[in-house]
């Protein structure tokens, strides 16, 4: 190795191609990690928006349903989905009182993301 | 010397590509790890945004369910509605806190003094008692994700504030040439009877002298109203000193269904005063808002106020509210009315 080392015969074309083997595995192996990474930095961005987004929308239903404008704009997913710009809403099913009377609604927004889907659950107030 | 050895170095005929080569894929392996690290602490810091946001709207949900169970506590006088709970959003709530993890909500009920009440201690007699709840819900989602929605519900309802000292002025203790409600014909002759056909009636002194010396006063007529620059005082020297044989006075009576109101920054009524079933009186400051300073508003009963025939004022002085007060006072049962304050001072 010393030899080798210090000796003053060249061996740069087997170097080269060694070098290009080398250089060309951890280059894909390398592209593929900044690639995913890149993506999976871009994807945790869309979904931090969509998660600001659903949180935007249930916070303008629960405007909505503190102030409905008139007794007809009742809280069901038709108008919850008018009242909202972006997602998908669903009412999962409506909470009763001790007497079996609709006192809310347990709904929950989802919304698109990178291919991918989230959503958020909450409770409503029927008043 | 640097620029030759560097000269060396490149017209050197010894190879050194390989060693180029693994130097630059260490370089490219650091700052993989390092782009790697970025990733997952973006991919970390994304997922704990939505677990705490959908840990607050869980919170938000106990909190909103609260409200109604609030409501419905102070609807139905039903003091155990008034118990904290945990919710899971799919089943009823649980008054055992322990029993789902999802949702728990504590409620804390404070009386006009500031005292907490407890819900064992609480039932139908006392619940008009309650004057402030405070809201305090925690969300959990997924593992160790915790939020609070968190708000203080108050009544809107107005109360009177007691003065704990307060040294009113002595009754007829006039400054001279002040007007008096006989003097400027405010009551039909010495019958006492209130005379509505001028209200509103407006004075500019400062002192302004109601009542009539061994006579109540009375209102028949549907609406009487008077402004005073400062103070008026209602005085009747002969019911002060008690009631005597043959003698029928009563304080002022509002009777049934009529209405006074009294636009001054100070009211001292040295004589009782009675309201009938759906009459009332209202006091309001006469000053404007940016006039007034500390202990300005002041109303003073020395016998405290009857409604239909029971006490709901007791005799003492209180602080008169800016926003003014009429008693009795409206139903503050209606949470819808409250003020509902988010974002408990102090708390995360």
């Amino acid at each position: 190795m010393y030899k080798l080392y210090f000796s003053d015969d060249g061996f740069s074309l087997i170097e080269v191609l060694v070098s290009i083997l080398i250089f060309g595995i951890f280059g894909v192996i390398m592209l593929n990690l900044f690639g995913s990474s890149f993506i999976r930095i871009i994807s945790s961005g869309q979904k931090d928006q969509s998660v600001s987004e659903i949180a935007n929308q249930f916070e303008k239903i629960y405007r909505h349903s503190s102030e409905l404008p008139n007794p007809e704009e009742e809280i069901n997913e038709n108008n919850i989905q008018k009242w909202i710009d972006t997602g998908q809403a669903d009412i999962i099913h409506n909470v009763e009182n001790d007497e079996g009377e609709t006192i809310g609604y347990i709904l929950k927004i989802s919304n698109m993301y990178n291919n991918k889907k989230i959503e958020l659950t909450t409770f409503i107030r029927k008043e | 010397m640097f620029k030759n050895k560097f000269n060396k170095g490149l017209n050197n005929n010894d190879g050194f590509t390989l060693i180029a080569v693994f130097i630059t894929i260490i370089v490219l392996v650091t700052l993989g790890f390092a782009f790697i690290t970025q990733a997952i602490s973006e991919i970390k810091r994304s997922e704990n945004k939505y677990r705490e946001t959908q840990a607050y709207y869980y919170s938000r949900s106990g909190s909103e369910r609260a409200f109604l169970e609030i409501a419905d506590g102070l609807e139905n006088d039903a003091p155990d509605k008034f118990q904290n709970f945990s919710w899971n959003l799919e089943d009823n709530i649980s008054y055992n806190t322990s029993q789902y993890d999802k949702i728990k909500v504590d409620l804390t009920i404070y009386d006009q003094d500031d005292n907490i009440l407890t819900v064992s201690g609480l039932n139908v007699d006392n619940m008009n008692q309650i004057e402030k709840i405070e809201v305090n819900s925690r969300g959990k989602f997924k593992d160790a994700v915790t939020n609070r929605a968190s708000y203080i519900l108050t009544s809107s309802s107005p109360n009177l504030k007691k003065l704990d000292i307060y040294d009113a002025p002595e009754p007829g203790n006039y400054p001279v040439g002040t007007p008096t409600f006989q003097d400027e014909n405010l009551v039909k002759g010495n019958s006492g009877v209130l005379d509505c056909s001028g209200s509103p009636y407006e004075f500019n002194s400062d002192f302004v002298a109601g009542g009539g010396p061994g006579n109540s006063l009375k209102q028949n007529c549907e609406s009487f109203e008077i402004t005073v620059q400062d103070t008026i005082s209602f005085d009747n020297t002969y019911i002060k000193q008690g009631k005597k044989s043959g003698d029928n006075s009563k304080g002022i009576q509002i009777k049934r269904n009529n209405h006074m109101r009294i636009n001054a920054d100070k009211s001292f009524f040295h004589m009782p005063i009675e309201l009938g079933k759906d009459s009332k009186i209202c006091f309001f400051p006469s000053s404007e808002p940016e006039d007034i300073e500390e202990d300005d508003l002041v109303l003073y009963f020395a016998k405290g106020v009857e409604y239909d025939g029971e006490v709901v004022v007791q005799a003492g002085a209180y602080e008169l509210p800016e926003e003014g007060i009429c008693i009795p006072f409206d139903d503050s049962k209606n949470i819808y009315d409250w003020d509902q304050k988010w974002g408990i001072e102090g708390d995360q």
